[in-house]
């Protein structure tokens, strides 16, 4: 479990527990830059709360381009985004309006 | 898939990022990066409308990356201390992020302009040229005693070849063909070749074969097509090679497509295609006054050029005993390919790599005073830490790791810049050279730029940490804010401020040089009228043998032009300025009355005009009359003189009335001169007048003629209906040079243009950076020595005083940076000379107004912190 749950790692949480899948799609769904997103990904596949795994590469190739990273949240993962949704009702709403409108 | 500019920059942002990322992550981060950048390209792609917005949010997305891979590297490693100078660093300048971003701004201006001239000059001189060995290749011309390089008469080149032992020889002959296969009647240009020409390039081919010597035997009437005719004609027909075209009513077999890199440009522009010249007429084998062929040279194994040209030099003595009417001062002179291709563009690209190198400079420059103000500002942090035990070679990695953070980002962007810069050179001089239309942003032109940004690194951390270095010995001894610890520092930041003045005074000198030669030359009279004016070059001869015809042929063309609605005049004449194929037909002129030796007699340019031509084109008539429907062959031959004609054969006199003898169709033709006609400029308007007689195209039945037409609407809307109006009389007509003159003089103009842009641009930058120096200079030196200040006005000096002190200061600076300034832009200036129009490079003028600009820019900058000392409170200033 992380230390302290901030704002940004619950925007991400959020997110993902919607559906985004990698980096620019939480990009765009949060709002957050993508100096504070990555990193967040990288602490929470690090504290195992979520993983990653790379796209078939037939899939990528079909759109002629590198596969992409993709990432879900553990169970404990799952966990926690109830806990982020209690602690950050209001973030969580925002971050629900951005993805609408996007 | 195309890549954006914005995915370029966003790719090499990351790229750049990924060096910061621990090596077992690197390729996984990387991977995952690129993967997100390439997707949203994609989707931004799909967009029916450039999307700005996302552009600009992928390159923002881009820059974060930096921070993921910050993060990963304090994660996975203990920091080195080269990470934790970098993000030092970025916390310093966070706090001037304005001067800061401008400083990298600059640097990045700087760093990209020079990659965009490395890669083009890499493209020019360094690159290989598409043929195998082709640095032995070269094209041998026409010399003559006034160093004019010629094309080559038939006769000379069989000697040459025949002669020559250290040089292989092969000529093309310039051809055009009538093509009428196709919806309209084209013309297609191209050259027949002699044996050999195409084992000296060896061209590759994407469809078919070369030319084989039992082709040249048997004279076979076969065809190699370029790559764009064969698109553009022939919708790239894959069984094409093998059926018959009609060229010029003759059935020709293609054999051949030539390869799109294929572009030799030997003989001036595209070329559609290629025949075979399998044997040589008599006329050629005698032909060697004027020349039109071009010769190719292949140096044999092991020959340099000096030993070439000396052989050369060998036959054109022997060959000047033994025809010394023609040939006593013809020299055949051999030019590398390369230097030929290059078409005279290394010169203002030298220019412009100048320019950018002193952009680079004065952008150094910046770095370096903001490195010396930031380490001022630090001089007790220094002090503190030595005294703690910091080596120094620690503080010097620091200063070195900050300069390098603000050159990467420089880099970064310098090289977003050269891509753009890059286009923009490709079409302004892809006219002029197909070396430089090949230049692109490859991996040695980014090592450049990264090399750039290492040499800017280390001089711009170098010189002030050297001051500083030693002002913080001083400042051990006698405390950090004592006058003397300040002195070197100052003299630093006095000396950069003095060279950034002179780099300035340079480049707007050269832009204000080439601007004054730019007004003149737009200035210049063309000699015609050109709004509305539209010219129309055609090649008549093939259906129109006789002169009867030919007369019959333009009389028709153009009384069915006149009944064009939107045309207001039309006249021909067989040579007319700004087009493509210049006909330059000269005679001897012999006027009657005054003897003179045959030799001496001077040489005139004649041409052949319709009645309405000059009235057309908008030439003015000095004097005497324009030619008439009745002087026609069976009446009284008459000319018109120009001015310059006029001037230099009959000074004092009037030529009106005279009688001349000039040679035209080989046959000597006595003529009264009825008019004097005003002057027009060949070869662009930097081009001469030259002495010019006119000559009624009744009476000298011209097949190549220029239609000009007049019209009361746009011309360019106008050629369609101008050319079907000749297509009712000759439905296989077709048109060699078309377009309207105002844009043919604009597109001669093209390449000055863009060259004076260019150094308006650098001047521009100079300038900026020269003011914000000074303007640093003095406000630094006013917070420095308020101290000082304070005393002096304490102790009597008035406010005035202390203004007047500093505006000196200023004043110093300028007008020690004008005479460095000067100095430079008086032995610079030669470099100019050539794209300078009725300017000298030591135009005082120009040059002295460039240098009251700069003085007065320079203390207008220094006028408002000087005023700011002004309001100095001694009692506050000493109690600080």
């Amino acid at each position: 479990m992380p230390r302290a749950l901030s704002a940004a790692t619950a925007l991400v949480l959020d997110a993902l527990a919607r559906g985004a899948r990698h980096g620019f799609d939480i990009l765009d769904t949060t709002g957050l830059p993508s100096g504070t997103v990555y990193p967040i990904l990288r602490r929470l596949e690090h504290d195992r709360l979520a993983t990653s795994r790379w796209e078939s590469a037939r899939d990528a190739q079909a759109e002629q381009r590198p596969p992409r990273r993709y990432y879900t949240l553990t169970r404990d993962g799952q966990a926690l985004v109830e806990e982020a949704r209690a602690r950050f009702p209001v973030l969580s709403g925002t971050a629900l309006a951005r993805a609408r409108r996007a | 898939m195309r890549r954006t500019l914005a995915t370029s920059i966003a790719l090499a942002a990351v790229r750049i990022a990924a060096l910061l990322v621990p090596r077992q992550e690197r390729e996984a981060w990387r991977r995952e990066w690129e993967a997100e950048i390439l997707h949203r390209q994609r989707t931004l792609a799909a967009a029916p409308d450039a999307d700005w917005a996302g552009q600009i949010s992928l390159m923002r997305r881009s820059a974060g990356s930096i921070f993921d891979a910050a993060w990963l590297r304090r994660q996975l490693t203990t920091d080195s201390d080269f990470v934790h100078d970098v993000r030092h660093a970025w916390r310093l300048y966070r706090r001037a992020p304005a001067t800061v971003g401008l400083v990298v701004l600059l640097l990045g201006v700087g760093i990209g302009s020079a990659t965009a001239v490395f890669s083009a000059l890499d493209a020019m001189l360094l690159r290989a040229l598409p043929f195998p060995a082709a640095d032995r290749l070269g094209l041998v011309w026409q010399q003559s005693d006034t160093g004019e390089h010629a094309d080559v008469a038939p006769a000379n080149y069989l000697d040459w070849r025949d002669r020559a032992t250290r040089l292989e020889l092969a000529a093309a002959e310039p051809y055009g063909w009538d093509y009428t296969g196709g919806a309209e009647p084209e013309s297609l240009t191209g050259a027949r070749v002699t044996e050999g020409f195409f084992d000296l390039l060896s061209p590759r081919l994407q469809l078919g074969r070369l030319p084989t010597p039992d082709d040249y035997r048997l004279r076979r009437a076969i065809v190699l097509l370029s790559d764009a005719i064969w698109k553009r004609r022939f919708g790239g027909d894959m069984t094409i090679v093998g059926r018959s075209i009609r060229l010029d009513g003759e059935p020709f077999e293609v054999i051949g497509i030539l390869s799109p890199a294929f572009e030799p440009r030997i003989l001036g522009g595209r070329l559609d295609a290629w025949t075979l010249k399998a044997s040589f007429e008599d006329y050629e084998r005698r032909s060697r006054g004027g020349g039109y062929w071009h010769v190719l040279a292949r140096l044999r194994p092991g020959v340099t050029l000096a030993a070439a040209q000396a052989e050369l030099d060998a036959i054109s003595a022997q060959l000047g005993t033994e025809h010394p009417r023609t040939n006593r001062n013809v020299r055949a002179s051999v030019m590398p390919l390369r230097s030929h291709l290059a078409n005279g563009t290394e010169r203002p690209l030298t220019l412009l790599g100048l320019g950018a190198a002193f952009i680079l400079l004065l952008a150094v420059g910046s770095v370096a005073t903001l490195q010396l103000s930031l380490l001022t500002a630090r001089l007790q942090e220094f002090v503190v830490r030595s005294a703690l035990g910091a080596a120094r070679g620690r503080i010097v990695r620091q200063v070195v790791a900050e300069s390098a953070a603000l050159a990467a980002v420089a880099v970064a962007l310098g090289v977003g810049l050269a891509s753009i810069a890059l286009g923009l050179m490709r079409s302004a001089m892809s006219d002029l050279s197909p070396t430089v239309a090949q230049a692109a942003l490859n991996a040695p032109a980014v090592l450049f730029a990264l090399g750039l940004g290492l040499v800017t690194a280390t001089l711009a951390s170098g010189l002030p940490l050297l001051t500083v270095l030693r002002s913080n010995a001083a400042a051990r001894v006698s405390g950090p804010l004592s006058v003397r610890g300040q002195a070197p520092v100052l003299y630093g930041r006095s000396a950069l401020v003095v060279v950034q003045i002179a780099l300035a005074l340079v480049l707007l000198a050269s832009a204000g040089l080439l601007g004054r030669s730019f007004l003149r030359l737009a200035g210049v009279d063309a000699g015609l009228e050109t709004p509305n004016l539209l010219a129309l070059q055609v090649f008549a001869y093939d259906r129109n043998e006789t002169a009867a015809k030919r007369m019959q042929f333009f009389a028709d063309t153009i009384t069915r032009i006149r009944t064009v609605p939107g045309v207001e005049a039309v006249g021909a004449a067989s040579t007319v300025p700004f087009l493509k194929a210049d006909i330059d037909i000269s005679s001897r002129l012999v006027i009657h009355g005054r003897p003179s030796a045959p030799d001496e007699a001077p040489t005139v340019f004649l041409a052949a005009a319709s009645p309405d031509y000059f009235r057309t084109a908008g030439i003015p008539l000095r004097r005497g009359r324009p030619f008439a429907e009745t002087d026609t062959m069976t009446a009284r031959g008459v000319a018109i003189v120009n001015e310059t004609a006029a001037r230099r054969f009959w000074p004092g006199a009037d030529p009106i009335g005279a009688t001349i003898e000039v040679v035209d169709y080989g046959r000597t033709k006595t003529l009264e001169v009825v008019g004097i006609a005003g002057d027009i400029r060949y070869g662009g308007l930097a081009g001469q007048a030259r002495p010019e007689v006119f000559l009624p195209h009744a009476q000298s039945p011209s097949a190549t003629m220029t239609y000009v037409v007049r019209t009361s609407i746009e011309p360019g809307a106008m050629i369609k209906a101008v050319k079907q109006a000749v297509w009712s009389v000759d439905p296989l007509q077709t048109f060699y040079d078309e377009g309207a003159v105002p844009d043919m003089i604009a597109a001669s103009l093209r390449p000055r243009l863009v060259i004076l842009q260019l150094a308006l641009f650098f001047a521009g930058i100079g300038i900026v950076l020269a003011t914000a120096g000074a303007y640093g200079a003095v406000a630094w030196a006013v917070r420095r020595r308020t101290a000082e200040f304070g005393i002096r006005m304490a102790l009597g000096a008035t406010a005035t005083d202390v203004r007047r002190h500093l505006l000196v200061y200023g004043g110093r600076l300028a007008m020690a940076g004008i005479a460095i300034g000067l100095a430079c832009a008086l032995v610079l200036g030669r470099l100019l000379g050539s794209f300078l129009f009725e300017v000298r490079p030591t135009d005082p003028t120009t040059l002295a107004a460039i240098s009251a600009g700069v003085l007065a820019v320079v203390l207008a900058a220094t006028w408002i912190p000087a005023r700011r000392a002004m309001r100095i409170d001694p009692l506050q200033a000493l109690r600080e």
